[in-house]
C-alpha cells in the first residue's frame, strides 16, 4: 500500500495553468448550440399561439387580439420545442443565459400587423387563411378540425375552398395541416372581431359581474362547440346555428378544461 | 447492552446534497438500527400524465433526477415507442448509447468526488470534479445543455453528432484517461483512503440477492446482473460488453466496480463511434398511444424499469418508474448495522442515493 | 474583487429539486468556477450563513424545513432562489404536491432563471446577492443604533427583578 499517491497529481497542478474560468472577469464563450433564451423576430410572427400551446412549460402567452406574445423567463425550460413547432421560424434560441434579478421577469412584444404579401402560386382565399396548393394533398385533415365548418376540401376534384364569413381565424386547421400548407396571413380584421366593432361597445357576458363561476365573453364567442367537447361532466350546451351558450351549473365542477380549450379565449373561471 | 441514543441525521447536512431523513440508534459510536425516512423531494409527477400529451412529457419525466436525466428520457421514449409500435433508425440507437454512456462517466466521477468529501479527502473531490468538466463541455457541445440535456424524443432524438465532432469526443475521451487513471489510483491504492474503504459496509452475495439489491451495489457483492446484457434496448450486442464484477462486497468493491464502469464506458464509445451507421435520426410518430410496454434501462445507479400504458388517447393512462435506488434503500438498512457513526455519511454514499429519483 | 468586501458563506439546501441545479451549485466551488477566490464558503450550519440558496420547489413535508432553516440565520441575510422550480414551481407547477416556488414560504430577495441554472448564471445571482447583503447590513448599521439604545431599560429592570 503506497502513501501520498495524490502527490503526483498535486505537484502537476502546481506548475500547471490553474483550470479556474475566472468568470465573471472574463466573459464566457458560448458554444454554438447552448441553450439561453429564446428569443423572436416580431416583424415574422403571425401570432397563430403553436408555440404557447406546444411549450410543456405554459411559459409563453399569445393574446391574439391585442397581438402580444409574452414569456415568462422565469418558467423557461430551455427545451427548444416552440422554435422547433414555429411555422414561420421567427423564434430563436440564444446562447447568453436571462439575468437573474429581484423580480420575476416577463417579457412582452407587441407584433406589428402584417402587410398582405401578394405571393405566386398561392390561393388566396381574401380572408386571411390562405392555403400553397402546390404542397396540398386534399387529405380534408383542416376541413375535419374546423370549429365552424368554413373549409370545404374535395379530395376527387382537388378542391380547397375557405369560407371567409364563416373563419375566425382561430389557427386550428394551420396545426393539423400535415403538409404545413396552409397558413394565416392576419391582414383582414377576422369576422368575429368585425361582429364587435359594429355591434356592442361593451363586452357582454353569459352572467352578471359579481357572481363566481364559468362565465363567456359572448361578444367574441364563436360557437364552436370546442368546450362541450372538451367538458368532462357535459355541463355545456352549444348550438352553433341558434348562437346559444348554456352552462348547466349542477354538473359544473369549475375544473377549467374548456377555459383551455377555448380558441378565442373568451371563458374564464372568476 | 449500552445505553441507546437516537441521533437524527438530515434532511438539511453538508454531506449529500439532497434532504433524507435517517433515524440513527446508537450505542456508543456504534449504529444498531437505521430508520430511513423519505418524502421531502415527492412532486407527484406520475399524475402529470393527465395534463400533458405524451410528447411532452418527455421533458418532465427528464427532470425526475438531474444526474441520471438522460436515462429517464430513453427509458421513457423507449416504453412509448414500444406501446406504438415504433422502430426507430439505428443511428438514433447508436447516439443515444453514446449519450447514456457519457452520462454514465460523468455520474461516476460526481459520485467519486462526493465520496472523496465524505471522507473529508477534499482536494481529491475538487480533481475529479474538474475532470467531469471535461466531459461536461463534451456533452454541451453536442446536447446545449450541461445538466438536462432534453435531446430525446418519441421516434428518435432531436440533435445530430457530425463525424468530426465525434472524433473530438472519442480523442478528448482518450486523451483524459491517463488523468482518470491517475485519481482512481489514489482511490484505490492509496493507504489512507483504503482503510476508510476496505472492510466497511459489507453485503454478502446472498444478503444482495435476498434484498433485490441493483446496479454496481450487486455486481459488487459478485452478482452478475447488468442490463446491458439483456439487450432490451440500444445495441450492447453489438459492442460485446461484459459487466465488471467484484467479489468483496464491500466499500472498496463498490469503488472498484464504478471506477472499472468509467474505464469501459470509454470504450464502449470508442467502438460504438466506429460502427455508427449513417442516415436519419429520428421517425415521426403521430396518433394516439394504445396498448402498454415496460422497458428496463441500465442507469449509472442500476436497474430502472419504466412502464407506459395508453388509452387511446393522446394523454397516456399511467407512467410508472421505478427507479434503483429505490430498490437499494434496504441494502442500504441492512449495511447500515453495526457500522461507526464516522462512516454513516460515506456508506450511504456508497449505493449512490438519488433521492430525487427515489420520490419522483 | 473590489466589489466583495466580507467573504460571504453560503448554506444550499435542497428543496423539491430533480438534482440538477443543486450539482451546479456544487460546481461552482469547483476548480472551474471557483467562487472560493470571493472567499465563499459552503457550510453546513446556518448559524455561520449569510446567503441561503435555495434550489428546488417547496411541498408539503420541505416547508416546515425551509422555514426553520430560514429562521436559524442571523441577520443581515439574503436568500437567492436557484432555477425556475424554486422562483415558481417551474415544470411541476401543476403537481399535487407542490405549493410553488420558495417565495410562498419566505421572501426573496434574488430569482436565478434556467433549467438547471449554469454556474454562472448562479454566480451572477449571489453577487447581486451581495450587494443586497450589503444594503442590509447598511440599514442594520444606521437604523440599528436607534435600537441598541432602546433595549437598555427593560435590561436594568430585568436584572432588578431577579
Amino acid at each position: 500500500m503506497a502513501t501520498f499517491k495524490i502527490g503526483k497529481v498535486v505537484l502537476k497542478s502546481l506548475f500547471k495553468k490553474p483550470a479556474t474560468l475566472m468568470y465573471p472577469v472574463v466573459p464566457r464563450q458560448w458554444q454554438e448550440r447552448t441553450r439561453g433564451h429564446i428569443g423572436i423576430d416580431e416583424s415574422s410572427c403571425i401570432v397563430c399561439g403553436i408555440c404557447a400551446k406546444k411549450c410543456p412549460a405554459n411559459a409563453i402567452t399569445v393574446n391574439r387580439n391585442k397581438r402580444t406574445w409574452s414569456i415568462e423567463r422565469m418558467q423557461c425550460i430551455q427545451c427548444n420545442c416552440c422554435v422547433e413547432v414555429c411555422p414561420k421560424t421567427c423564434l430563436t434560441m440564444e446562447n447568453q443565459y436571462t439575468e437573474p434579478g429581484g423580480e420575476k421577469v416577463v417579457d412582452t412584444f407587441e407584433i406589428p400587423k402584417q402587410e398582405k404579401v401578394a405571393d405566386g402560386g398561392k390561393d388566396s382565399a381574401g380572408g386571411g387563411l390562405t392555403c400553397n396548393l402546390e404542397d396540398c394533398v386534399y387529405c380534408g385533415l383542416c376541413a375535419k378540425n374546423c370549429p365552424c365548418d368554413a373549409l370545404t376540401v374535395d379530395r376527387k376534384e382537388k378542391v380547397w375552398k375557405v369560407d371567409e364569413s364563416a373563419c375566425v381565424s382561430c389557427g386550428a386547421c394551420v396545426e393539423k395541416c400535415p403538409k404545413k400548407c396552409l397558413s394565416l396571413d392576419g391582414g383582414e380584421v377576422p369576422a368575429a372581431d368585425k361582429k364587435q366593432a359594429d355591434g356592442a361597445t361593451e363586452p357582454a357576458y353569459s352572467r352578471p359581474e359579481g357572481e363566481d363561476g364559468l362565465r363567456c365573453k359572448l361578444s367574441d364567442c364563436i360557437y364552436c362547440g370546442l368546450c362541450a367537447k372538451t367538458c368532462p361532466c357535459d355541463a355545456l350546451e352549444i348550438d352553433r346555428k341558434a348562437k346559444t351558450w348554456k352552462l348547466n351549473e349542477d354538473a359544473c365542477v369549475n375544473c377549467g378544461a374548456c377555459v383551455n380549450a377555448c380558441p378565442k379565449e373568451c371563458l374564464e373561471l372568476v | 447492552m449500552g445505553k441507546r441514543t437516537i441521533i437524527p441525521f438530515g434532511p438539511q447536512h453538508p454531506v449529500l446534497p439532497e434532504p433524507i431523513h435517517l433515524d440513527l440508534v446508537i450505542e456508543d459510536e456504534t449504529v444498531v438500527e437505521a430508520i430511513p425516512s423519505i418524502g421531502f423531494i415527492h412532486r407527484g409527477l406520475e399524475k402529470l400524465v393527465e395534463k400533458k400529451e405524451y410528447t411532452e412529457m418527455v421533458y418532465v419525466i427528464e427532470r425526475i433526477c438531474g444526474i441520471c436525466s438522460f436515462g429517464h428520457g430513453w427509458g421513457y421514449c423507449a416504453a412509448v415507442e414500444g406501446a406504438m409500435d415504433v422502430k426507430i433508425p439505428e443511428r438514433a440507437e447508436y447516439l443515444r448509447t453514446i449519450w447514456h454512456e457519457m452520462s454514465r462517466i460523468h455520474s461516476h466521477l460526481l459520485w467519486l468526488g462526493l465520496l472523496a468529501d465524505a471522507f473529508g479527502f477534499e482536494s481529491l473531490f475538487m480533481h475529479c470534479w474538474r475532470v467531469r468538466e471535461t466531459v461536461l463541455d463534451l456533452l454541451e457541445k453536442t446536447t446545449g445543455g450541461r445538466v438536462i440535456f432534453s435531446v430525446c424524443k418519441v421516434g428518435g432524438v432531436r440533435k445530430d453528432i457530425d463525424n468530426e465532432t465525434m472524433k473530438e469526443i472519442v480523442d478528448t475521451l482518450n486523451g483524459l484517461k491517463k488523468e482518470i487513471k491517475e485519481l482512481t489510483d489514489v482511490f484505490l491504492e492509496d493507504r489512507s483512503v483504503k482503510n476508510r474503504l476496505c472492510g466497511v459496509g459489507v453485503l454478502s452475495k446472498e444478503e444482495a440477492i435476498e434484498l433485490g439489491t441493483v446496479g454496481p451495489m450487486a455486481r459488487a457483492s459478485g452478482l452478475r446482473q447488468d442490463m446491458r446484457l439483456e439487450d432490451s434496448h440500444g445495441i450492447y450486442e453489438q459492442l460485446d460488453f461484459e459487466p465488471v464484477i467484484a467479489e468483496e462486497g464491500d466499500s472498496y468493491a463498490r469503488c472498484k466496480v464504478r471506477i472499472g464502469e468509467i474505464f469501459q464506458s470509454i470504450e464502449l464509445i470508442e467502438k460504438a463511434a466506429f460502427k455508427i451507421p449513417d442516415g436519419p435520426i429520428s421517425v415521426e410518430v403521430k396518433g394516439n398511444v394504445e396498448g402498454e410496454c415496460v422497458t428496463r434501462l441500465e442507469q449509472p445507479r442500476g436497474e430502472a424499469y419504466y412502464y407506459a400504458k395508453g388509452a387511446g388517447t393522446k394523454f397516456l393512462e399511467r407512467m410508472r418508474v421505478r427507479t434503483p435506488t429505490n430498490q437499494n434503500i434496504p441494502a442500504l438498512v441492512k449495511t447500515l448495522q453495526g457500522c461507526d457513526l464516522a462512516d454513516v455519511p460515506m456508506l450511504v454514499l456508497t449505493i449512490d442515493p438519488c433521492i430525487s429519483c427515489t420520490e419522483r | 474583487m473590489s466589489y466583495v468586501t466580507k467573504s460571504p458563506w453560503v448554506i444550499h439546501y435542497d428543496g423539491s429539486s430533480c438534482n440538477g441545479c443543486d450539482i451546479e451549485v456544487l460546481a461552482c466551488l469547483t476548480p472551474m468556477y471557483d467562487v472560493e477566490r470571493f472567499g465563499i464558503i459552503n457550510t453546513g450550519n446556518p448559524k455561520h450563513a449569510d446567503v441561503f440558496l435555495v434550489t428546488g420547489s417547496v411541498n408539503e413535508q420541505n416547508k416546515a424545513v425551509v422555514k426553520q432553516i430560514y429562521d436559524q440565520m442571523p441577520d443581515p441575510k439574503v436568500v437567492v432562489a436557484v432555477g425556475i422550480c424554486a422562483n415558481n414551481g417551474g415544470i411541476f407547477k401543476e403537481c399535487y404536491n407542490i405549493l410553488g416556488g420558495v417565495d410562498t414560504v419566505i421572501p426573496v430577495d434574488v430569482y436565478v432563471p434556467g433549467c438547471a441554472a449554469r454556474p454562472e448564471a448562479i454566480i451572477d445571482g449571489v453577487v447581486k446577492g451581495l450587494g443586497v447583503l450589503q444594503e442590509k447590513r447598511n440599514a442594520m448599521e444606521s437604523g440599528g443604533s436607534a435600537a441598541i439604545s432602546a433595549p437598555e431599560p427593560t435590561a436594568n429592570t430585568e436584572k432588578e427583578e431577579a
